[in-house]
């Protein structure tokens, strides 16, 4: 499979490269790490007649990352180049458990974390090659008027696999988005519209161009835990990160957050709750369980999977609970 | 659209000057162009690791990179590691005592890998080796030989 023909620009400022993706509005698409972007190419997804590369731009790859900071990720840094460092290694766990979970080293080495905030959603019906694709009618993803995954939905239920949002999430992190005419900053899980079709914001010729996360998130204690065929180089299938923070010796709050079970990562708002007053000393293995099962309870309606990945939803559904109580472990027991 | 350019490539230490399309891949330049057929294609999608090259020192899918977006960087291939009057590398050397290599279509992604596993981290584990090469796909060796293969040339 070879790319389709396209035109090429490796801008240098972020002026220059707004301007061009103003200039080419409908018809051009950024290109970071390409990991994303060009294997989709290849099948005749995501078409663009102009790329733009961002990673000739310095200023968004630059990572400002210092203890009890807010930490400060340019859009088209790499994953590997944020979450090796010892800081956020030592420190932002689900941060690095998600970046070490993507892919494989090659795909953390040339991947970005704003590429992988904005990768496409994925669907058995729609990740495959044109001609398999053509034996089936059009679906909203590829411009038709029906869901071939969830027949009665009238809308695109292609799923959201990146590990690194629900992370970031977790800490509540906030994105910069930059066009030509300005720019706004709004949330990370903002950002995410939850329709496998549109699945963010963007505006046409807006970047997302840099990452924020709060200094709150050095407080926190977290975990990332995902379920994938392989223990490497495939997507998750289902993916939890919780975040959790502790005064005197009790949880004070925290947050989960879901990925690749839906069109978006989803913050399940009534986590909160359910870990504020808890003794961190009560958290033996038993009373993780029955946290873990409430944990999904208080998740289970905003769990969307169909049937439109290697495993089936039933099953993905089933391993949410086990996942959170996955998680927990990793934040309470083996530290 | 998508005229033809030219750009100069550095590969294995020598400057190319190549004429490319924009939506050439670095695979297909350094294969059908350059004349590098160490690389390989497997799928061709960024799932089996045959293709991996050093880009600036970082392991890098050449099948998932432009070829124009890899100007003003140094690649090195399979070839470009062993010396000049064909020794071969010590982690060739030791892929080849150990029968780290069967049919030999993942060797040269496996070997640019471990390149770069041990130029970060000259004495890795075997979890750390299994980690660093959990991105190169073999169908022939069930892994062992490889590992083995990484461990010996580690040990020096
Ligand atoms: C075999 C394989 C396995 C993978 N496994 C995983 C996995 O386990 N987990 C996971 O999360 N991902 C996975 N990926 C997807 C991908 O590799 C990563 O998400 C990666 O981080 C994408 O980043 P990139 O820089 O390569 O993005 P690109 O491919 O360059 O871009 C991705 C998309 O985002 C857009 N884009 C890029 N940067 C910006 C920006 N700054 N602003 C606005 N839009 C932008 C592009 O136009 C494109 O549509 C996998 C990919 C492959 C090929
Ligand atoms: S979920 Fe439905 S509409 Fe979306 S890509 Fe799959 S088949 Fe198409
Ligand atoms: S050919 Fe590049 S990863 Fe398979
Ligand atoms: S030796 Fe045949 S694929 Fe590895």
């Amino acid at each position: 499979m070879t790319l389709p023909a396209f035109e090429y620009h490796r801008p240098s400022t972020l002026s220059e490269g707004l301007k061009l993706l103003k200039n080419n509005a409908g018809k051009t698409r950024p290109l970071a790490g390409g990991t994303d972007l060009l294997n989709n190419m290849k099948v005749g997804l995501n078409p663009a007649e102009v790329l733009v590369d961002l990673t000739g731009i310095e200023s968004l790859s630059s990572i400002e990352c210092a203890v009890n900071q807010p930490v400060k990720v340019g859009a088209a840094a790499t994953i590997w180049d944020l979450v090796q460092r010892a800081e956020v290694k030592e420190n932002l766990t689900a941060l690095y458990q998600a970046g070490c979970g993507v892919g494989a080293i090659q795909l953390q080495q040339m991947g970005t974390v704003g590429g992988n905030l904005c990768q496409d959603t994925r669907c058995w019906f729609y990740n495959q090659t044109k001609h398999w694709r053509r034996a089936r009618p059009l679906c909203y993803k590829t411009g038709g008027d029906q869901c071939l995954a969830m027949k009665k939905s009238e809308r695109c239920h292609a799923a959201f696999c990146s590990d690194v949002a629900p992370a970031l999430i977790a800490y509540d992190a906030t994105v910069k988005l930059s066009s030509a005419d300005g720019e706004r900053e709004i949330s990370l899980a903002d950002f995410y519209t939850r329709d496998g079709k549109t699945y963010n914001v963007l505006q046409a010729g807006e970047i997302l161009s840099e990452i924020t996360v709060p200094a709150g998130a050095w407080q926190t204690k977290s975990a990332y835990v995902k379920l994938r065929s392989r223990k490497s180089i495939d997507f998750p299938q289902a993916g939890v990160a919780i975040a959790v923070t502790e005064e005197g010796g009790k949880l004070t709050g925290g947050k989960l957050v879901l990925t690749a079970l839906g069109s978006g990562p989803m913050d399940i708002k009534g986590a909160g709750n359910l870990f504020k007053g808890l003794s961190v000393d009560s958290l033996d293995v038993e009373k993780i369980s029955s946290l873990a099962r409430e944990c999904a309870a208080a998740a289970a309606n905003d769990v969307l999977p169909v049937a439109n990945m290697t495993w089936r939803p039933a099953y993905r559904r089933r391993m949410v609970e086990i996942l959170i109580e996955e998680s927990l472990k990793k934040i309470f027991i083996n530290k | 659209m998508a005229t033809k350019q030219i750009i100069v490539l550095n590969v294995n230490g020598d400057d190319h000057e190549i004429l490319v399309k924009p939506q050439q891949t670095l695979l297909e330049v350094l294969r059908e162009t350059l004349g590098f057929t160490g690389t390989k294609q497997g799928c061709n999608e960024g799932s089996c690791g045959a293709c991996t090259v050093l880009v600036n020192n970082k392991p890098t899918l050449a099948c998932s990179t432009l070829a124009v977006a890899a100007v003003g960087k140094e690649i090195m291939t399979i070839e470009g590691l062993a010396g000049q009057d064909g020794t071969l590398h010590p982690i060739q050397k030791s892929f080849v005592e150990n029968g780290a290599i069967q049919c030999g279509f993942c060797t040269p992604g496996m070997v640019m890998s471990t390149k770069s596993l041990l130029d970060r981290n000259p004495n890795p584990s075997e979890e750390e080796i299994k980690e660093g090469l959990s991105g190169n796909l073999c169908r022939c060796t069930g892994y062992a030989k490889i590992i083995k293969a990484v461990k010996a040339v580690a040990a020096g």
